[in-house]
């Protein structure tokens, strides 16, 4: 079932809990992201997941991708929403 | 033993042992002169491509950096030099360095000046320049950090002056 969008400021809670359900620790979460081009370091991810620093629309977007390749990895869909799905 | 030779051992063993946190620990210390060194040869657009592919190829290939001599920094950065360079080299023909980029090396001392000059503009590998300049690939890969360093400071206050 997918994740509702949230507003904006719950944007990082989304993130956080898709990384838990999956498991994933932050530096596993951060090599997927690097691969996908992401340049912030897995310290920046950390804090981006715990809120304590606000993500670019781009690097919040290949968060979500990489949590979303790891739902299809694992047989599910894509649930975490992207940034243009706020607008939505 | 340097302390930043000291301190990357255990980074590189976590990585030989796959440990994505390794890597992200590797990043965290270098990932920045990694940028800096392939956003001064190949420019802004395509450091972060150059940057991404020096650290997936440590990742990847953990074994080159273990087999160099020298410090984890100093392979990076070799590294990343051959790939902004070979992206240059693949631009179209048209394709000119801006003319002020060799001027700006006037402000460098002779040390740093030979080095980026044989290494960025004559396209040597840092063993060549280390043979060319009788000096070790420890010592080019020095040059060429402190020259950037000046480079980089240069290039600061310049900007800094246009906008008073």
């Amino acid at each position: 079932m997918p994740i509702p969008v949230p507003p904006v400021a719950e944007v990082t809670d989304v993130l956080e809990q898709a990384r838990r359900e999956l498991e994933l620790s932050v530096a596993e979460l951060w090599l997927r992201y690097f691969s996908l081009g992401g340049m912030s370091t897995a310290l920046e991810v950390e804090a981006i997941l715990n809120g304590a620093l606000l993500a670019t629309g781009h690097d919040r977007d290949l968060l979500a991708v990489a949590l979303n390749e790891r739902y299809a990895e694992l047989g599910g869909d894509h649930p975490v929403p992207y940034e243009g799905d706020q607008a939505a | 033993m340097s302390d930043d030779l000291a301190s990357d051992v255990p980074l590189l063993i976590g990585i030989l042992r796959h440990r994505p946190e390794a890597l992200a620990g590797v990043y965290e210390r270098h990932g920045a002169a990694v940028l800096d060194l392939a956003t001064e040869v190949c420019g802004a657009d395509e450091a972060d491509a150059v940057a991404q592919d020096v650290f997936l190829r440590l990742w990847r290939h953990p074994d080159e950096a273990s087999a160099e001599h020298g410090s984890l920094r100093s392979h990076l950065l070799a590294v990343a030099h051959a790939g902004a360079v070979e992206r240059v080299r693949r631009r179209p023909a048209g394709w000119r360095v801006p003319a002020h980029d060799h001027r700006s090396l006037e402000v460098l001392s002779v040390g740093p000046r030979r080095a980026i000059s044989l290494v960025y503009y004559g396209g040597c590998t840092s063993d060549g320049a280390a043979t060319a300049l009788g000096i070790s690939k420890e010592e080019v890969c020095r040059e060429i950090s402190d020259g950037l360093d000046l480079l980089h400071l240069v290039a600061e206050e310049t900007a800094l002056e246009g906008t008073s």
